[in-house]
């Protein structure tokens, strides 16, 4: 075969999965019919890319991004599907090996159930730090070994998206017939799916219509203030220094288009690329002049921890206009409630942030995670 | 020829004393033959990386006669380590095709299939090369070249790959499945018997290149299965735990101490067990202090740091003078 | 008995391929029976290097050498291991290996794949160490040794490889007087009983048959002289020309 025939081929097949179908269903379908069930309930989330099908004794619960992966749980667990994990559910004990799983077992009414968390201190939440001060909650190490979430025994983990670590999760869990499950949320770049995974969550638990009724609200409000938000658009900066190295979010992230519903004119909008975050600070730094307000989201709560932090901070400081950074609701240990929260709740920061672009818009309104630098 | 029964009963003894120690450390509650069975997994692991990376070390100080040379001047860590951080980087991505196939063979096929690429390249290269410095001047020249890529890789990287990244290297005894030890353990078992037979050849490249030639030593042939052994040994070691540091070099100067002799027929064995033990032992001491993780590295840092500083300063040791 | 031949050898070092400077020209000399031959050259007129060029440690400028009928570059390794071995002036010096371990590594060309030594390499062994005396220093560290002590272990190690042909580098230099002597007349029973040729160098007076058999001279400009031990005359000839030193220091 020649070298330019192999070429081609590679380049067709590669776009060729560019092209595939985002949601192809032909795994469910089929899986319904052989426990034949015709009229099943199906669930799909507005913006998150995942479903939910409820039959008469199991359920299948779907992945399509980055990798399709289907769940049939069924109380015995005994239900098995071609092609599926088959699960034992609904769960009545997990471990979670992020804090952003909080606030969705919190909608679900089921944080009795979390036994065992990986990192422990990065939580803000009083009533679960109580609770792990109790030891109701235990710490399975950060990162998490198997041995600690072994001893807890759990029915399932629900981890972050690695896909170096998942086969290895997925073999150990396995002997013990526990069921990992990667919860796929910060893959998302629209801010309203990031939510939506909530009731994915909740569904392990038989409570997705609760929690889909919670989101549903969250979605209306954050529609309604976005309708809302009018005036002069300010230029914005968002960005900060992470190990010596400038970082700034790509006009497709997650928090970018939250500012721009906002009303915000985010400087870097013509960086659309995941990757091309790390900037050289001269690039930056030559659009200093026009930035009206300048938005970190890193940790530090004054301008002189910044400088402290990096000394460079100092060329930009005096710059611009106003800064507010979300460094306002954190615990001792550093662990930032916009992470535990405020990913879960983009109608709130929305409104942070309307209030930060324009204030005239929500009087008597207080920040919740951002604060005013000075 | 003699193995002195004494130390090496005493030094046996401080094995099957961590052995026992890490086997039943905080297992009372636990009855399940499964559970037992995950500690087993990983305290094998530790014992057989150990022992690997110490044997590795020693084939390597003893060819190229310098007692600071280990794995890494062959460059063969730098390659596996750069193909995982583009693994990890490129396997999050949505697009890529490869994603789905790569993830089924794991990273763990990744880093070790990236050992073993550097090491073909590097085994081919050194036949052309005349001098051993010339091998090791190659080696860290791939070394920093590759490193810089990872660099590179790293800048490119998003928040979470950053961290799989930098968990990945904190290098750990729990990545294993079964299947994976046993296959792990045989293989470190052959090679390591394997070994033995190299031990004459190594007791006389420890009388200088010079004597070695003199006596009709094929240097070449010694030199190809030495990296061969060493790169083998120590980029299946970083493929299944990720970077492991400083076992290698400390487990060889240890076993020097204890039984003070060169000869190999009592080294190689002997810098095995030291180097389980070792390994072992930073094991135990994370199994204590379990859930609180401390980098595994990090602890054999601290474990091994004063055991080299000893063998470089202990007094009747004459520096550079060969 | 070996027949032992060099013809028009030259030797020095090489820049790559092409030789960048050569110490010893057009080297003749052939040799048959059991010989005592005595290299001698100032300091740093290159005789290491010429010995390290006739046993095959170094490339030889040019000419040929011969063992027999077979040419030093036909040989492999190993048959170069039986046939020629050398003791150098170094040795390395943090090396924990015992006397015994060094001395059996001697029998090293003629060992098998584990390297177990047979009946008669043992034997080899214990007659050497016992006529160097070093029974009682078997089983210590090399490293703990003096420098006398290693120059004989190194000697006897060369002797236990059993090659026809020896070279001695400055064997003389760690002895005490005692020893000197000692060694002297050692290398002269040796050569007979063992039916060698040995090639040393030395630096002292005088040269007799007490010492060595043959001469052979190697001056500074590369030139090479060889001379039968009898011929004392041409002996101090050939002393005076390469150490005019000796001439205005006697006066």
């Amino acid at each position: 075969m020649k070298y330019y025939e192999l070429a081609l081929s590679i380049l067709i097949t590669f776009s060729y999965s560019l092209n595939v179908e985002a949601f192809n269903t032909d795994l469910e379908e089929s899986c319904s019919k052989k426990l034949n069930e015709n009229s099943s309930k199906v669930y799909r989330p507005q913006f998150a890319s995942f479903e939910i099908r409820s039959l008469k004794e199991s359920k299948i619960i779907s992945v399509f991004k980055p990798k399709h992966i289907a769940y049939v749980m069924s109380k015995d667990g005994a239900t098995k599907c071609p092609g599926m994990r088959s699960i034992k559910g609904p769960f009545h004990s997990i471990v979670s090996f992020s804090t952003t799983h909080l606030k969705a077992l919190e909608w679900a009414g089921v944080l009795d159930a979390l036994k065992g968390l990986s990192g422990i201190d990065n939580v803000y939440s009083k009533s679960i730090n109580t609770k792990i001060k109790k030891g109701k909650i235990k710490g399975v190490g950060f990162p998490p070994s198997p041995e600690e979430v072994v001893k807890l025994k759990p029915d399932a983990v629900f981890s972050y998206p690695s896909p170096e670590f998942d086969k290895m999760w997925q073999d150990k869990l396995g002997l013990f017939k526990i069921s990992y499950i990667p919860i796929n949320e910060n893959l998302e770049q629209n801010p309203l799916g990031r939510v939506e995974w909530a009731i994915f969550i909740a569904s392990f638990f038989d409570r997705e219509d609760i929690v889909a009724k919670k989101v549903a609200g969250i979605i209306d409000n954050y529609k309604n203030l976005k309708q809302k938000v009018s005036g002069e658009k300010n230029k914005v900066l968002v960005g900060s220094f992470f190990g010596g190295q400038w970082s700034s979010p790509s006009s497709s992230s997650d928090f970018v288009k939250i500012l721009q519903d906002a009303g915000g004119d985010y400087i870097l909008k013509d960086i659309d690329n995941e990757r091309a975050k790390r900037l050289d600070f001269e690039e930056v730094y030559k659009h200093i002049k026009t930035v009206d307000i300048w938005i970190p989201n890193s940790n530090f709560s004054s301008l002189s921890e910044a400088y402290r932090e990096d000394v460079r901070y100092k060329m930009i400081g005096p710059n611009v206009k106003k800064i507010f950074n979300f460094s306002n609701r954190k615990n001792e240990h550093g662990g930032n409630d916009y992470w535990e929260t405020g990913v879960m709740r983009p109608d709130l920061v929305l409104k942070d942030l309307v209030y930060i672009l324009h204030p005239l818009l929500l009087p008597k309104y207080k920040l919740i995670w951002y604060h005013q630098i000075k | 020829m003699k193995l002195p029964p004494v130390r090496f009963g005493f030094l046996l003894a401080c094995f099957l004393g961590l052995l026992a120690l890490s086997l039943n450390f905080g297992m009372e509650n636990q009855e399940s033959f499964l559970f037992y069975n995950l500690r087993l997994t990983r305290v094998l692991t530790a014992v057989a990386a150990g022992g690997a990376l110490a044997l590795a070390g020693l084939l390597l100080q003893t060819y190229f006669q310098n007692p600071l040379a280990g794995p890494y001047v062959l460059g063969v860590n730098s390659g596996a380590t750069f193909l995982t951080a583009l693994f990890i980087v490129s396997s999050s991505s949505n697009q890529i095709l490869l994603q789905s196939m790569l993830t089924d063979w794991g990273m763990m096929g990744i880093s070790i299939a990236g050992s073993m690429i550097t090491l073909f390249i590097v085994i081919f290269l050194s036949r052309t090369f005349k001098t051993k410095s010339g091998l090791i001047i190659f080696g860290l020249l791939f070394s920093h070249i590759t490193s810089g890529l990872t660099t590179v890789i790293l800048s490119y990287a998003k928040d979470d790959e950053l961290r799989s990244i930098l968990f990945w290297s904190f290098g750990s005894f729990q990545r294993t499945s079964p299947e994976i030890v046993f296959w792990f353990m045989a293989i470190v078992f052959i090679l390591a018997f394997a070994c033995l037979f190299l031990a004459k050849d190594l007791n006389l490249m420890g009388l200088g290149a010079e004597y070695a030639s003199l006596s009709g030593l094929n240097q070449k042939r010694l030199e190809t299965i030495v990296i061969a052994i060493g790169g083998i040994l120590s980029g299946i070691v970083l493929g299944i735990c990720g970077p492991i540091a400083f076992v290698g070099l400390a487990a060889i100067h240890l076993a020097k101490i204890i039984f003070k002799t060169e000869s190999h027929f009592i080294l190689i064995p002997a810098s095995f067990v030291v180097g389980s033990s070792l390994a072992l032992a930073a094991e135990t001491f994370l199994i204590t202090i379990s859930p609180t993780s401390i980098p595994l590295n990090a602890v054999l840092g601290i474990l091994s740091g004063p055991i080299i500083l000893a063998f470089i300063l202990r007094p009747g040791y004459k520096w550079g003078q060969e | 008995m070996i027949n032992f031949k060099l013809v028009n050898v030259s030797t020095g070092y090489f820049n790559g391929k092409s030789p960048a400077l050569v110490l010893a020209r057009n080297v003749n000399d052939q040799i048959q029976v059991a010989t005592r031959i005595m290299l001698i050259g100032a300091n740093g007129v290159g005789k290491s290097t010429f010995f390290k060029s006739i046993c095959g440690l170094l490339r030889l400028v040019s000419g040929e050498i011969y063992f027999d009928s077979k040419r030093l570059d036909e040989l492999s390794e190993r048959e170069i291991a039986r046939t020629i071995s050398m003791v150098t002036t170094t040795w390395p010096s943090n090396n924990m290996l015992t006397v015994h371990e060094i001395l059996n590594l001697g029998r090293y060309p003629y060992s098998q794949m584990l390297g177990m030594m047979r009946d008669e390499d043992h034997l080899v062994v214990k007659k050497f160490s016992k006529i160097f005396n070093l029974c009682h220093l078997m089983d210590k560290s090399f490293n703990h040794l003096s420098d006398g002590q290693r120059q004989l272990v190194m000697i006897s190690r060369g002797f236990i490889q059993t090659t026809p042909i020896l070279i001695l580098d400055e064997p003389f230099i760690h002895l005490d007087i005692g020893k000197k002597v000692w060694l002297k007349t050692l290398l002269k029973r040796l050569v007979q009983e063992e039916q060698k040729i040995i090639i040393f160098s030395h630096h002292d007076f005088p040269i007799d048959h007490d010492i060595a058999d043959r001469a052979w001279f190697l001056s500074h400009d590369g030139s090479f002289q060889v001379c039968s031990g009898d011929d004392h005359s041409l002996i101090q000839q050939n002393i005076l020309k390469l150490f005019p030193e000796i001439i205005t220091l006697q006066e």
